[in-house]
């Protein structure tokens, strides 16, 4: 049905395509230059009105273009500056155009189909548009970090303080109880892998269930997501996709929005290098403080022994003589464990350096990257070193080839943190030991600590342990435009694009035996080898046909395409346990435990949409629908419609001359597809008796009818630019429910099944959006520019269809048990609510894990050549489990245990089992970053042979202001997760950076 | 035209994408789809002896079925120290079919197995390449155990019924819950069809039973381990001619091993299961006191010698929760300890029961050459002395079943059930009150969730 629609599409535009071109012409030339600098623009998009004719200016800024006799309008437009139009007299054939500087990215082109993008002025959807320079202002582990308060509608929240990333990115709220959580993301036309794949930490943690598949541990091992791998530098602009009208046109993967990532490319003209030059430290930023004891408290604490009442009957003769062994000159000292393991002040480093250029018809951007960042733990690190070549080659007026490659190979050094049942994990084994136990190493010796969790002596632990990962990545796409019909009415243009995504993952953990938690474990020493191998291939072809009529009075854009896409990830592990003493490699240990897994998904998309602008540019409606089939799906044969339409109305010069008013509303479908596996009921193998291997059904049943959970979202919203451009405000109102929800369910045990995942859940999520922009001061030597987002969605669950009637069910991943919190999914209730126990031992609501808003502030103030800029982040409402605070209250290690919140603490975990001291609101003021510069003097510059340099020192993670005890209010021990965020167990500790900066172009 | 044939390209591609085939099998665990359409001999033979994977499952674990139904037995106390439950719940109750662990156990084992035999059976239809006779001897397997796993299900839930109409399609709504007495009647059906179907098979089975089914592992030997279970569920539904019919081409032998029979097996080869309800330090599991009050003495004042066999006093007394055992369990010995599932001892006392019940001169002088056959060879005791009436006749089968069984999986409780004499069972006072005796354990909580109104069973078993 689609296929013939299609045809249909691409008959009709066969047909026009063959019109004759117009013989009534003329050629206009001109040159375009900046306002602020008078220097050529190159890349202007140059366009007549009411034409389909386009140009595009070279390095000179010169352009030419055909044009109907007449009068004309001409059109120019670039990114980074605001849209000019310049109106010409029939008799006139050259116009020279300035453009001025556009800092809200007003003037943007806007993604709307695959191959097809409008005026952002015009866009009928929200839309977030953030330049590579507003990436790069200051230094962040990863692209999706530097995204943080700059992008209405998303939560971006970092895992973990370790270095090497570790964030995840939640687009319009939780949509997904078992289905990925991510966003789609799209760099250059390839769509790549963001999968966080575990180390196998677990396997010396032993975190999770170890006799399940480990899949519960195997979360808990704080991995990056392979986002990282990407050079921040190398981006010119990333758009995000949030709405369902946005994102549909990518089908059933675009629930959780879409972020198109566009690389810089080279310009025609003088080759241009630019030299990036960072260095600078890290330091601990928060944590927990240390308890005093003497040694009454430590008596009481460790030798008291207590009767089943819990009054005290005695003291224990052997405990109170080894506290008494830890007197020196009689007094017990204080050590400040987490200063002691995470308070390294390591040097971090990065060096840029990028080419540029290109004449006629070839065009180059090379770039290279080098960079490390130390950990403030010993050793632990990341470092990732990058090449990227993009290469424009055109082989005439109508035909032209981009090539974008990148080949990437990321290291980390993560150590041993999180979640722990074995007294690996750094950050949870402080929690267990009393300040004044020494655990520093006595002449190279590190002490057994006496007092603390399964032997664990952290500091031996950081000394002798491994968690090393190592990603190689090679990320290239083709991008092939063919105009295969340009004339005044109609252009027709056929876009092809395919990328491939490889990368391989290598991750070695090592827990010698050496180590005194390992030395009482039946085959103590662990050696862990893991390797994954990610295939990503995509491609689509389109075709692109805008006919505008002799009148000019409208314009519309008829697009039709088809795109295949194929993942693969494969992952393979082998832990080896009873490890020989200073070896690393699994065969010298004795109890072998393999795993592979392997994931396919195959999907093919055909799409067809209508975009039609008219009344003098002023509105926009536009209609599209995708069709998608998936190997993911139950049925892979049956096709999804995604349809999608949108319209906008501008109000020109409504708000004062210079101005822009627009009202838009939009309606989208978009889905979230099964994950691999979930149709399949399988027949578990590896089982032996008598030895003889047998198969049986495995525990959860296969849904043969599976399909995709479906997102159908309502926006609407005004977008407003005045005083000349100077304000803009974007406001957007969207209401998204989903349905067909996967949902965990139960089967009647009688079928010999324990779970199945089944479409039936309903869930719905509607929040505001708004990105201001105000250029406060713009004077000739002072300019301050201030802008702000903000977000708040609620989120409510509308349906569960669990059998029975039951109204909610506990998430995988929930947390460690009712008295400490645990999500747990509920008809009536935000998607990411924790419940928990109370003193009294009612079970009731704590919240929910989302916050009530998200806004941050950002501020540039320009003065000369100096200029300043900061981010404020500011996250209000929204709850987490501090497990890690649980740790310290439970052991009686909080520094305020005297206090009455310490007492409380205490009391809950060892009395009442009250839920409620553990759970804590998550609000914070955070300064994200600031940084300060200076352009230096062209003569100045000129001492290097610089044409431009700047210098500036910047800060990272700089200020946290909040009540949240303990590390950082934004952190998540499983990992990436769409419900089961904000635990916070053991993490790596945050941490501050500072930096200098050299950049210098030539 | 350039263009033209440039858009008719795309329009191909179009058409050639959009119908390519996009399956993707399952690359990680062989597909229970695969097997059902396209069954192979191989395939057909894992899945049987994954059938007594599946059967196995959940016997020796420290909350399994021995386990449990030894502490409702009063054959033994778990004083597992990090769940209070074994004595809370499985004590004094009341039994929750919410609790998975507990009073909801014993149930999604069975029917997994259950559900494992109809995929076996399906797909034996199904398979081209296996002879007649082979498919045949696949049958009575399978068949024989579906019937041994809803054995397992009924003596749980008692009168609580069970469903047995279970099929594989998991779209169709659960199965209804079928009276006890219906449940024992596909039991039988299931022993007797495979019966016919064993009769038909060849001299071999096409796969490999383990050692636990040494001496039982040929369609004709088997066929004796079927005909035991057959007694063993005679006797349990009062059909006693039957039950000795039965026992006629079982393997009951009074003058071979009393444990000849049929095993589960245990290892520790990667990938088996070992037997947790080995216990050397006695961690969780204890006997029962009343074992050593009630145990009857040799003629030299020593116990009974199952009872001196299968138990040995701990070197301390171990309590909790208000209640003291200083007896351990030495009947499971090793990690690869074999669990009865059906043996020559129980097969006498089956026939001895059964001559019981049929109470004639006759018979009665028969079950007490049986039971004077256990009473020496397994407990070294004198010959029975007591009276020769049915009452007292019980009494001393019950006694010896008791000890010759003894924490072999349930067969005490399932005993005093069948014949009304659970309130003989001691109410041993905990920290948490008198310890209950319940007759039966109630459905799992998710078995009751998908059935509107849920069926008597469903909720908590309060016991008394």
């Amino acid at each position: 049905m689609v296929t013939r629609i299609l045809l249909i599409t691409l008959a009709l535009a066969t047909l026009v395509g063959v019109v004759a071109v117009s013989a009534q012409q003329r050629q206009i030339t001109g040159r375009v230059t900046s306002a602020a600098t008078s220097e050529p623009i190159a890349g202007v998009n140059v366009s007549v009105t009411g034409t389909a004719y386009a140009a595009v200016t070279n390095a000179e800024g010169r352009y030419a273009i055909p044009a109907p006799a007449g009068a004309a309008t001409l059109v120019f437009r670039r990114i980074a500056f605001k849209r000019r139009e310049v109106q010409l007299p029939a008799d006139q054939n050259t116009a020279d155009a300035t453009l001025e500087p556009d800092v809200f990215n007003l003037e943007a082109v806007v993604v709307t189909g695959q191959a097809t993008g409008v005026e952002r002025r015009n866009a009928a959807i929200a839309t977030s548009v953030i330049t590579g320079s507003e990436v790069t202002s200051v230094p962040a582990p990863a692209v999706d970090r530097a995204l943080q308060g700059r992008v209405p509608g998303a939560y971006i929240q970092q895992n973990s303080g370790a270095p090497g990333g570790g964030t995840q990115v939640q687009i319009r709220g939780s949509n997904t109880v078992v289905g990925s959580a991510d966003p789609l993301f799209v760099v250059d036309g390839v769509i790549v892998s963001d999968a966080s794949i575990s180390s196998g930490l677990f396997t010396v943690t032993e975190s999770g269930n170890p006799q399940s598949t480990r899949n519960d541990g195997e979360k808990q091992d704080d991995p990056v997501n392979r986002l990282t791998d990407l050079n921040p530098n190398d981006i010119a602009s990333i758009e995000i996709l949030r709405g369902a009208a946005a994102s549909s046109i990518y089908g059933s993967k675009g629930v959780n929005g879409v972020v198109i990532i566009t690389t810089n490319r080279g310009k025609a003209g003088t080759p241009r290098a630019n030299i990036v030059q960072r260095v600078g430290f890290s330091e601990l930023q928060r944590g927990f403080d240390t308890r005093v004891f003497d040694t009454t408290s430590a008596i009481v604490q460790y030798a008291t022994i207590y009767d089943d009442l819990g009054n005290p009957i005695g003291i224990d003769s052997a405990s109170r003589a080894l506290i008494m062994s830890y007197l020196v000159n009689g007094r017990l000292p204080t050590y400040d464990h987490l200063r002691e393991v995470a308070g390294e002040k390591p040097i971090n480093y990065e060096t840029q350096l990028d080419v540029s250029g290109g004449s006629g018809q070839t065009r180059y951007f090379l770039s290279g990257n080098v960079k490390g960042d130390g950990g403030i733990i010993a050793n632990t690190g990341a470092q990732r070193q990058t090449l990227r070549a993009n290469i424009d080659q055109s082989f005439s007026d109508r035909f032209s080839v981009a090539f974008s490659s990148a080949f990437n190979r990321t290291t980390t050094q993560r150590g041993f943190t999180n979640n722990d049942n074995n007294g690996a994990s750094i950050t949870y084994g402080i929690a267990y030991i009393p300040g004044f136990v020494n655990i520093e190493p006595v002449n190279g010796v590190f002490p057994n600590p006496g007092i603390t969790y399964k032997a664990s002596n952290p500091l031996q632990t950081i000394a002798l342990g491994k968690n090393d990962e190592t990603a190689l990545r090679f990320t290239g796409g083709l991008t092939a435009t063919y105009q295969a019909v340009a004339s005044a009415h109609h252009n027709l243009k056929v876009v092809g694009a395919g990328g491939i995504d490889f990368f391989n993952q290598k991750n070695k953990v090592v827990a010698p035996p050496e180590l005194f938690f390992q030395a009482n474990q039946t085959n103590p020493g662990v050696a862990t080898l893991g390797n994954a191998d990610s295939r990503f291939t995509n491609w689509n072809f389109n075709a692109i046909h805008t006919y505008t009529p002799t009148s000019g009075s409208f314009k519309t854009t008829t697009s039709a395409g088809v795109q295949w896409e194929d993942r693969q990830l494969s992952r393979g592990r082998v832990e080896a346990q009873g490890l020989l003493p200073g070896q690393q490699n699994i065969n010298q240990g004795s109890v072998l435990t393999p795993f592979e897994e392997t994931t396919h998904e195959r999907t093919i998309g055909l799409y067809g949409q209508e975009e039609w602008l008219g009344l003098g540019e002023r509105l926009l409606l536009s209609g599209g629908v995708r069709a998608e089939r998936s190997s993911a799906n139950g049925d892979v044969d049956k096709f999804y419609f995604f349809p999608k339409a949108a319209g906008s109305y501008r109000f020109p010069n409504a708000l004062g001359e210079g101005s822009d008013f627009k009202l838009r509303a939009a309606y989208g479908e978009t889905g979230n597809q099964p994950l691999f596996g979930q149709k399949f009921t399988t027949l578990q193998g590896g089982q032996v008796i008598g030895g003889h291997v047998g198969t049986v059904v495995g525990n959860v049943a296969g849904d043969a009818s599976i399909r995709p959970e479906r997102t159908r979202e309502i926006e609407a919203g005004i977008d407003a630019s005045l005083l000349r451009g100077r304000a803009s405000v974007e406001l957007t109102l969207f209401q998204r429910r989903t349905s067909d929800l996967l949902v965990p369910v139960t089967p009647a045990p009688s079928m010999g099944y324990g779970l199945q995942f089944l479409n039936g859940g309903k869930i719905k999520n509607e929040g505001i959006e708004v990105a201001a922009g105000l250029t406060l001061i713009q004077r000739e030597h002072v300019n301050w520019i201030f802008r702000t987002t903000f977000t708040s969605i609620k989120n409510r669950v509308l349906e569960l269809n669990l059998p029975g009637g039951a109204q909610g069910f506990r998430p995988a991943n929930a947390g460690y048990g009712l008295s400490y919190g645990e999500f747990f999914v509920q008809v009536g209730q935000p998607i990411t609510q924790i419940i928990g126990v109370d003193d009294v031992g009612n079970t009731i609501s704590l919240g929910q894990a989302n916050p009530k808003f998200r806004w941050a502030f950002s501020n540039q103030i320009t003065y000369h050549r100096a200029s300043l800029s900061f981010l404020w982040d500011w996250q209000n409402g929204g709850v987490a489990q501090n497990q890690t605070l649980s740790l310290y209250d439970c052991n009686g290690l909080a520094p305020d245990f005297s206090s009455p919140r310490g007492q409380a603490g205490y009391d809950a975990c060892n009395n009442t089992g009250d839920a409620r001291p553990f759970v804590e609101s998550t609000s914070f003021l955070k300064l994200r970053n600031a940084s300060l510069s200076l352009d230096l003097p062209d003569h100045v510059a000129a001492w290097f042979g610089a044409r431009s340099a700047r210098i500036s020192v910047e800060g990272v993670n700089l200020i946290t202001i909040t009540d949240y005890i303990g590390y950082d209010p934004e952190v998540s021990n499983y990992g990436q997760q769409s419900i089961t965020r904000n635990i916070d167990l053991g993490p790596y500790p945050p941490s501050r950076s500072f930096f200098f900066t050299i950049q210098a172009g030539f | 035209m350039r263009t033209t044939k440039l858009l008719a390209a795309l329009v191909g591609l179009v058409v050639a994408t959009g119908c390519k085939d996009l399956n993707v099998p399952n690359l990680n665990s062989p597909a229970l789809d695969d097997l059902l359409n396209n069954p192979t001999r191989s395939k057909i033979v894992t899945a049987a002896t994954g059938l007594l994977i599946g059967t196995r499952a959940g016997i020796a674990a420290q909350n399994g079925y021995v386990s449990l139904l030894g502490i409702v037995g009063r054959e033994s106390y778990n004083f597992d120290p990090a769940d209070p439950r074994f004595v809370t719940e499985m004590m004094v109750g009341p039994l929750d079919g919410g609790s998975p662990a507990f009073g909801g156990n014993l149930w999604a084992n069975p029917y997994r197995s259950i559900l494992n035999a109809n995929i076996l059976l399906t797909a034996t239809d199904r398979v081209p390449a296996m002879s007649d006779p082979e498919k045949e001897a696949v049958r009575g397997f399978a068949k024989t155990i579906q019937a041994f796993d809803f054995l397992k299900v009924i003596v749980t839930r008692d009168a609580n019924g069970a469903p047995i109409d279970v099929g594989i399609d998991l779209t169709a709504p659960p199965a209804a819950i079928a009276t006890r007495a219906a449940v024992y009647a596909r039991i039988v059906q299931l022993l007797d069809a495979a019966q016919t179907h064993l009769q038909a098979a060849g001299s071999t089975f096409p796969f490999t039973l383990p050692s636990g089914f040494a001496g039982f592992n040929t369609p004709s030997t088997f066929l004796q381990f079927n005909r035991a279970l057959r007694a063993r569920v005679a006797v349990y539904t009062d059909d006693f001619a039957g039950a000795l019919t039965a026992l006629g081409g079982s393997f009951i032998d009074t003058t071979k091993s009393l444990n000849l029979g049929v095993y589960y097996d245990y290892s520790t080869v990667s990938g088996d299961e070992t037997n947790a309800l080995f216990d050397p330090n006695a961690r969780a599991i204890v006997a029962h006191p009343s074992l050593e009050t009630d145990a009857q003495l040799q003629t030299g004042g020593a116990k009974d010698a199952r009872f001196v066999r299968k138990i040995a006093k701990l070197p301390a007394a171990k309590s909790a929760q208000g209640l003291t055992s200083d007896l351990q369990f030495v009947i499971y010995d090793a990690v690869d300890a074999p669990i009865p599932i059906i043996r020559n001892e129980e097969l006498i006392l089956l026939r001895a029961e059964a001559n019981v019940g049929l109470n004639t001169a006759g018979s009665l002088a028969a079950a007490i050459t049986d039971l004077n056959t256990i009473r020496v060879k397994s407990g070294s005791l004198p010959l029975y002395a007591g009276a020769v009436t049915q009452t007292a006749l019980l009494d001393e089968l019950l006694y010896n079943k008791r000890y010759s069984l003894m924490f072999e999986g349930g067969h005490r409780w399932i005993d005093l059930r069948h014949y009304g004499r659970l309130n003989t069972l001691p109410q041993d006072p905990t920290s948490g009150g008198a310890a209950k005796r319940f007759s039966k354990f109630p459905f799992p909580g998710f078995e009751c969730d998908p059935r509107s109104p849920p069926p008597p069973g469903c909720g908590t078993e309060t016991g008394s």
